[in-house]
């Protein structure tokens, strides 16, 4: 029988301190049949304790480990936080629907984070690099509440160094081992110019974040079909089944999870 | 196959037949509400056993949506890191005396999960080894509006076989494969139904549409959608949901709402049972995601969103309603909040 509802087993091989609340985890398959493509998530069971989705932080070329940055807030995530290396996880999925990336080609790409939020376009950034020539500059605009709350803090410098890149960072409030901008993360689009009704903006962070970033991107003239947003919203199935996540006419883990600007514009507070 | 006949006297026969093979489910009255319960040997012995009078009734208090999607039902887990051993109960069964506004909801369920690119394969096996003998409603009560959403008060769509109740005896009018398979494993007890008895079956379905349509004579307006997208107002939807007590009752009788909510129970060290229950977007919970936000923290967005889910979203979808016009959800309520009425005013 194709069980739809039941994980696989897999294994975490490490677990990485990115904040005092974000942990990524790094899980081994256990030989199990998987792949995703970048935008797609998965519903990660703590066993006895339940299930909750994630988007992979990792490549979706690497097909050897999967990994998640995930932050801690509630029942699930607080469970995996007491975890060790060694344990069993259940994976489900992949589920949804991918960046439509060939649509990204000979453009200039906004990739806009907000605290853990860079977590699931860290696997569309990888995904990007695979064929870096393709697109025109992959830009990623990263905030973080205070320089305590960034991810990756090893990666980022080295990324900053690769061809056809270009980062900036801000956060929200500065301290004294912080040197770069302090502000909001829509500070780091003020200075955007050029044919911006054809460049794409893919944008994940905290609902208040997101709001703000696509009404700057709209106000710079971006189209709201190259707006990619990621909508986080309840799941219980991931399968289009039980209702959880309905927003208007979407289901968002079937239809979803990113749906553009222009998809949602019509929605009563399609951030909330 | 040709529509059959099967006078009263055959009737016990024909069940005991069926009761060989199958578990037969039958409406059942008890304490003046009728239920679907197993037919036991009590019943099947005895010759002066009421059959008709829950027959006749409308719909049972709990729709058949319990037995295909189950109220809790062990769906994955892992023990061990293993996966468990699910074994599905794959003996055959019979509901008897279904009505249309509890065939429609199998079609939304069609919709939802059979239909699914995923596919339900629970759901599936129960649907799988269920016939589906459905009867007429030869007199609608006042809790009853099928006509509103399109429906009769005899079964359309989805049995596999239908069932008439007339003055000296049943109707039977197969409606798939596998009903002309049930009925032809017994043709020796059928004889083809008469012209006068199939005038007796249509008069009694006139009548039945026109007790409907005294119960509902003012129709729901013809752009209902629109309406109710348009009506974004708290104060209306307030105004309607003010008699809400928050039970819940109205969604956990409906027949056609669909929504689940996969929860773990551990077991030993590591190991879990993954059961797939019951669930309803009135519930705070439904749709609050980490951190505690939410989308309709306020009742009155979750009391409207039953209404943009059974008769926007849904339809919009698959152009007919998440509704089936039983009327359960009202029925159960404390508030005595009448759908009706609120798509009426909305
Ligand atoms: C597509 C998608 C991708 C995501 N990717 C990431 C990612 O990469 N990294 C990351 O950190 N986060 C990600 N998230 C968010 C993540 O799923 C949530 O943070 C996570 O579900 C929180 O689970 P929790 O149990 O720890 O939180 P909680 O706040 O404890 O619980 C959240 C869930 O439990 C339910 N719940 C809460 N309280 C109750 C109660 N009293 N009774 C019943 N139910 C209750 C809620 O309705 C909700 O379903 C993603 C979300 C989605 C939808
Ligand atoms: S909403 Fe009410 S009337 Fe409609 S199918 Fe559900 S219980 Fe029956
Ligand atoms: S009305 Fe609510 S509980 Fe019923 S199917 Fe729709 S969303 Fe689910
Ligand atoms: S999570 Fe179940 S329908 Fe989307």
């Amino acid at each position: 029988m194709n069980n739809p509802f039941q994980p696989f087993p897999v294994t975490i091989t490490n677990i990485i301190d990115e904040t005092p609340t974000i942990k990524t985890f790094v899980l081994d398959l256990n030989g199990n049949q998987f792949s995703f493509d970048a935008g797609q998530f998965i519903e990660l069971t703590i066993p006895g304790v339940g299930e909750a989705p994630f988007t992979p932080s990792s490549s979706p070329y690497d097909k050897n480990k999967l990994e998640m940055t995930i932050m801690k807030v509630g029942k699930v995530t607080s469970a995996l936080f007491s975890l060790q290396v060694g344990a069993t996880l259940g994976v489900r999925g992949p589920f949804g629907i991918r960046y439509p990336i060939e649509l990204y080609e000979g453009k200039e790409i906004y990739i806009i984070g907000g605290g853990v939020g860079l977590a699931p376009l860290r696997s569309l950034f990888f995904a990007l690099m695979e064929n870096v020539k393709k697109y025109k500059r992959i830009y990623i605009r990263y905030g973080a509440r205070t320089s305590q709350d960034i991810v990756y803090k090893q990666q980022i410098p080295i990324w900053k160094t690769w061809k056809g890149v270009d980062i900036q960072q801000s956060v929200d409030v500065g301290d004294n081992s912080w040197k770069g901008k302090v502000g909001v993360v829509t500070i780091l689009l003020d200075d955007l110019i050029g044919n911006t009704k054809n460049m794409v903006g893919v944008v994940c962070g905290p609902p208040i974040m997101m709001k703000f970033a696509t009404i700057k991107l709209l106000e710079k003239g971006f189209d709201g079909n190259n707006i990619y947003l990621s909508m986080e919203k309840n799941m219980s199935c991931g399968l289009g089944q039980c209702g959880h996540c309905r927003m208007g006419k979407y289901f968002v883990c079937k239809d979803g999870p990113v749906l553009t600007w222009e998809q949602v514009k019509d929605i009563e507070d399609p951030f909330l | 196959m040709a529509i059959l006949f099967l006078p009263k006297e055959k009737f016990r026969n024909w069940l005991l037949k069926l009761s060989q093979g199958f578990l037969v489910y039958y409406p059942t009255e008890l304490e003046n509400k009728i239920h679907y319960r197993k037919l036991d040997s009590n019943a099947l012995n005895d010759p002066y056993f009421p059959y008709d009078k829950a027959l006749k009734k409308i719909r049972p208090i709990e729709s058949i949506k319990g037995f295909f999607f189950k109220q809790k039902e062990k769906v994955g887990g892992l023990e061990d890191k293993l996966p468990v051993t699910i074994n599905l109960d794959k003996t055959p069964q019979i509901i008897i005396g279904a009505k249309n506004c509890d065939l429609r909801p199998l079609m939304v369920h069609q919709k939802m999960y059979l239909e699914n690119e995923f596919g339900e394969p629970f759901y599936k096996a129960q649907r799988e080894k269920t016939f589906i003998i459905a009867t007429d409603c030869p007199i609608p009560e006042q809790t009853c509006f099928c006509n509103l959403l399109g429906l009769k008060p005899f079964p359309e769509l989805g049995a596999d076989v239908v069932m008439t109740v007339i003055n000296n005896g049943y109707i039977f009018e197969t409606t798939s494969e596998q009903g002309e398979k049930l009925l032809r494993d017994n043709d020796h007890l059928f004889q083809e139904a008469g012209s006068s008895d199939l005038v007796e079956r249509d008069l009694q379905r006139h009548k039945a549409v026109a007790i409907l349509e005294t119960i509902n004579p003012k129709h729901w307006r013809s752009d209902l959608i629109k309406a109710i997208n348009e009506r974004k107002d708290e104060k209306f939807w307030q105004e309607q949901a003010k008699d809400c007590v928050e039970c819940f009752g109205c969604l956990m009788v409906c027949p056609t709402c669909f929504c689940f909510l996969l929860y773990d129970q551990p077991t030993k060290n590591n190991s879990f049972h993954r059961n797939k229950i019951w669930d309803a977007c009135y519930y705070s919970a439904y749709a609050r995601v980490g951190g505690g936000m939410s989308p309709r923290p306020e009742f009155w967005k979750r009391f409207r969103n039953r209404f943009h889910c059974k008769f926007m979203n849904f339809t919009n979808d698959y152009g007919f309603n998440a509704c089936s016009g039983c009327g359960r959800c009202f029925s159960v309520c404390m508030g005595k909040i009448d759908i009706r009425k609120v798509l009426e005013k909305v």
